[in-house]
């Protein structure tokens, strides 16, 4: 009788072309018989049915619960950022331990993979910081930092003549995250002019003349492309009558 | 935990399965420790794996503070978010139907595991027509294009001023046509599955290279995971 635990059918091709002296099926290196499976006693693990379709119903609200959170809440371009990242982080988690096997696994697993997540971690908190902290260093030259970014445009008082100063405080808590460097060229003029300074015509027509073909550029650029979604946060600077009120305001200071 | 059948539950006296006489290389001490060690360097590779798309995330952050203001905008004009989260909908489905094929395997049940692998294999093929069709080729077209290479609303652009949109085109690009690739290298590899599924090579005793490639699609799956609410939501 074929007590063979492979089946009825199976050969012994354990010898094959490379003869071993020792060589027996289940025995460990002391010559201890163990049972099927590897001498710590673990068995070959089914992958369980529940856990796994639970996992999956879970990532999917997560999915949901991503784009709702993205789309119909806004805290601030950081904020919404690190919710995401968050919630993609716990799907990630959940993919990891039960579709990857990793908490049926040896833990040696898991280590390396904790491993990575601090290399990844490392790598991207070190740049971050960097970058968000640059206002402490020197100021960078300006032909360095591309200006429409967080570039701020200052028009010089006595001369209207324009320069472009880069600003050095990326997280901008607080600010509107898409208001158009004209808009913030626009306040910085009007703070300058009720701050007091005096402004000759000469200096006034030319900036007036730039700042209106600007002011129509500006205008046509957000709604550029038809097959953007609309959405109150990207465009809150697109009204014309707003604009043309202000070009009016800037003309009887000349 | 449940104990493996070492036979299949559809027929006794039959031809054996190749998968039922298998042994491990002679190096190793038995089975598990050889398919242990394997899954382990799958591991290992995964990891460099994660670091290669981590560099493109650190792209992804150091671009986004340099160009905060414009950055959401790009992102809303340029990309559909439905089209993103259609494909990750696909893209979990085909996680899952990959671990159910594994279990398949693990109950010598051959062919239910050849229909999960196929499952899994449309909805990567799925998720490469509609990235190929529906998002790329309209950006080409229109000159979308990563960096240098675009050419988008070049009149607007002369008359503004400089914006940032290819930069942002630049990330999305190379980040998702990287991850594209590994798709694409899992289908190929996943239909090799199939195939030796198909043939019986693969059971209770011997379904390691079908979990290592389920391992690295839940890798590509989890970077997906995070580049569709980096790119497309935020």
């Amino acid at each position: 009788m074929n007590t063979d635990a492979r089946g009825p059918h199976t050969h012994d091709e354990t010898e094959g072309m490379f003869p071993h002296l020792h060589h027996q099926e289940n025995v460990d290196e002391h010559g201890k018989h163990y049972p099927e499976g590897d001498p710590h006693g673990h068995h070959v693990h089914v992958t369980p049915l529940w856990p796994m379709v639970g996992t999956f119903v879970a990532l999917i609200l997560l999915t949901i619960l991503t784009v709702v959170t993205a789309k119909g809440l806004y805290f601030g371009n950081a904020i919404n950022l690190v919710i995401a990242l968050i919630i993609a982080g716990t799907k990630g988690v959940l993919v990891a331990a039960f579709f990857m096997h990793l908490l049926y696994d040896r833990a040696i697993n898991t280590v390396i993979v904790i491993a990575t997540m601090f290399a990844v971690v490392l790598f991207i908190s070190l740049t971050v910081v960097d970058l968000g902290t640059r206002d402490l260093a020197d100021p960078i030259e300006a032909g360095e930092i591309v200006p429409g970014g967080g570039a701020q445009i200052d028009i010089d008082a006595e001369t209207g003549e324009r320069s472009i100063k880069p600003t050095y405080n990326p997280w901008h808590m607080g600010d509107q995250a898409s208001s158009s460097v004209l808009d913030q060229a626009r306040e910085a003029y009007k703070a300058e002019k009720t701050h007091g300074g005096e402004k000759t015509d000469q200096a006034q027509a030319p900036a007036d003349d730039a700042e209106q073909s600007a002011a129509e550029a500006d205008n046509a650029n957000p709604d550029a492309d038809p097959n953007a979604t609309s959405d109150a946060d990207a465009t809150p600077d697109a009204d014309p009558a707003q604009d043309q009120q202000g070009a009016a305001e800037a003309q009887p200071n000349g | 935990m449940t104990t493996v059948p070492t036979t299949s539950d559809w027929a006794t006296n039959r031809e054996p399965e190749p998968h039922e006489s298998y042994v491990h290389q002679h190096h190793w001490r038995n089975a598990v420790d050889e398919s242990e060690a394997a899954k382990m360097g799958m591991w290992l590779f995964l990891a460099t794996e994660v670091l290669l798309f981590s560099g493109f995330f650190c792209a992804y952050f150091a671009y986004r503070m340099l160009y905060y203001n414009t950055w959401r905008q790009s992102s809303i004009a340029y990309l559909d978010w439905q089209i993103g989260a259609a494909n990750t909908v696909v893209l979990l489905l085909s996680s899952f139907t990959i671990v159910m094929a594994i279990r398949e395997l693990q109950l010598a049940r051959k062919w239910r595991a050849f229909v999960y692998l196929g499952i899994t294999n449309l909805c990567a093929v799925f998720f490469l027509v509609v990235k190929l069709g529906w998002e790329y080729l309209p950006k080409i077209q229109d000159g979308k294009l990563p960096g240098g290479l675009f050419t988008y609303g070049a009149e607007k652009t002369a008359a503004y001023g400089t914006t940032h949109d290819h930069i942002f085109m630049s990330v999305y690009w190379v980040s998702t046509a990287t991850h594209g690739l590994h798709v694409l290298i899992g289908v190929l590899v996943i239909s090799y599955a199939m195939w030796r599924t198909a043939k019986g090579f693969y059971g209770p005793k011997n379904y390691m290279f079908v979990e290592n490639t389920g391992l690295y699609w839940h890798i590509v799956d989890v970077i997906w995971i995070f580049l569709f609410p980096m790119l497309y939501l935020v």
